[in-house]
């Protein structure tokens, strides 16, 4: 059992050391802490930065618009991907154009949105337009998993719609829904941060990403990025262990 | 219940060609033969699942009939309790007919972690709690990987339903629990013997 512990220890910290090895040594190598500053330099500024009310203004403004952009996303995608899946007509209407979203370059949508909406929405509706396509896709998966015999086991047993949507239909999809919930969470933070640096909302860190960079502060720009990876891995973390409670791992009773 | 000059082709092929059949309206009936002859494709043409491309069939509808398939086809991920509740009337009881399938304890399991005869009995449960109240029940090979002792227990229960039951089978035990058994040989489809 310790020994099971250790080996499990040893796999997550061998990478991470590995990775922090390499790190310093190529900062070392270029020897130059504008170009790329070594992991001590960087931790010692987001330590200062830290220690200011700013910071915490900044990760608040994005964790809030990235978490209400998401979760609008998912909303949109469970309402078209169960739209779809059921009417004809609104899946040879909408299912085009919700590619089109999802294969379009993300910076002309910021772009774009940012000529119709406040510089503070615009992250928000970007992360909601990045989850959508990602969460309707999988849903639609699972809503289409169910095979012919099961469907005709619920014909034979004279399962109404909403017996079969909560004893077929439920229970097939949300695998899939918490798939694609969790894969488009990384999503959601690339594209929200992407915004924030091009729309520069007054509290946001895209907006400190912007300043870092223009600034040529390296170490700060090293650190809101650290900032912004921390908290989409712990966000991503919670978000897991709700949908594990939810679904528990596949073998739910209802 | 009665099939006259029904036939029916699948894929190309006639699996019932000018079939007639009488069938009792009462009590258990087994129909044999050997596999692919067609018993599952007439249980389906009787319960309604299926239409014929000529004759007629004279028996009680899919909305009357509780039909177990050859497959389980449970619904994955719920429990066996579940499996009862997605076809009770709201609100109805499912662990009597769990009980009477020996499965009471293995309510709140889900069928994933069932054996196999355990899942098939689950399905038997499911098509029993959805038969009571019905006209007619088909059973396309119940017992398959049911311990005999269990077979004769659910047969009790499901002739205390008071209801004619149609069901095909392989085994010289399930033909045992029959009081009628038809023989019959295809495709096409034919009878041999009563």
């Amino acid at each position: 059992m310790r020994s099971k512990r250790l080996k499990k220890f040893i796999r997550l910290l061998a990478p991470a050391l590995f990775w922090l090895g390499l790190w310093v040594f190529a900062a070392r190598l270029v020897g130059q802490p504008l170009l790329l500053p070594g992991p001590k330099l960087v931790l010692s500024t987001l330590w200062g930065l830290m220690g200011t009310a700013a910071f915490w203004r900044h990760a608040a403004a994005t964790l809030w618009r990235v978490v209400s952009g998401a979760l609008w996303g998912i909303l949109a995608g469970v309402v078209l991907g169960a739209a779809t899946h059921t009417s004809r007509a609104l899946d040879v209407l909408l299912s085009p154009a919700i590619r089109v979203i999802r294969a379009a370059p993300v910076v002309s949508f910021i772009l774009l949105i940012l000529l119709w909406a406040g510089s503070d929405k615009v992250p928000v509706i970007i992360s909601a337009m990045m989850v959508m396509p990602v969460v309707w896709e999988n849903l639609r998966a699972g809503l289409a998993s169910p095979g012919r015999e099961l469907l005709e086991m619920a014909r034979s047993y004279d399962m109404g719609p909403l017996r079969r949507a909560r004893f077929i239909y439920l229970p097939a999809a949300l695998p899939y829904l918490k798939s694609g919930i969790l894969s488009s969470l990384g999503l959601a933070w690339k594209s929200g941060v992407a915004a924030e640096v091009l729309c520069t909302p007054r509290r946001a860190m895209g907006t400190q990403i912007f300043y870092a960079k223009l600034y040529l502060e390296t170490p700060a720009l090293f650190s809101w990025t650290l900032t912004v990876v921390v908290l989409s891995l712990i966000i991503e973390g919670l978000i897991r262990f709700a949908l594990r409670k939810k679904t528990g791992g596949g073998e739910n009773e209802a | 219940m009665r099939l006259e000059a029904v036939t029916f082709s699948y894929g190309g092929k006639a699996v019932l060609r000018g079939f007639t059949l009488d069938l009792p309206d009462s009590g258990v009936t087994a129909l044999t033969g050997p596999s692919g002859c067609g018993k599952t494709t007439l249980l389906r043409l009787i319960a309604g699942l299926e239409t014929p491309q000529e004759g007629t069939i004279d028996a009680p509808g899919l909305r009357d009939t509780a039909f177990l398939f050859q497959e389980d086809r449970l619904l994955p991920g719920l429990t066996a309790a579940s499996q009862l509740r997605a076809v009770l009337p709201r609100g109805a009881d499912p662990l009597p007919w769990l009980e009477a399938v020996g499965l009471a304890a293995e309510a709140k399991t889900a069928v994933g972690a069932l054996s196999g005869g355990m899942r098939r009995r689950v399905a038997i449960a499911r098509a029993m709690a959805y038969g009571e109240g019905r006209r007619l029940i088909i059973l396309d090979e119940p017992f398959t990987g049911v311990d005999a002792e269990n077979a004769e227990r659910i047969m009790a229960r499901l002739r205390s339903l008071r209801l004619p039951i149609l069901m095909s089978a392989h085994e010289t035990e399930s033909l045992a629990l029959a009081d009628t058994v038809l023989r019959l040989s295809g495709p096409p489809l034919a009878m041999l013997k009563k």
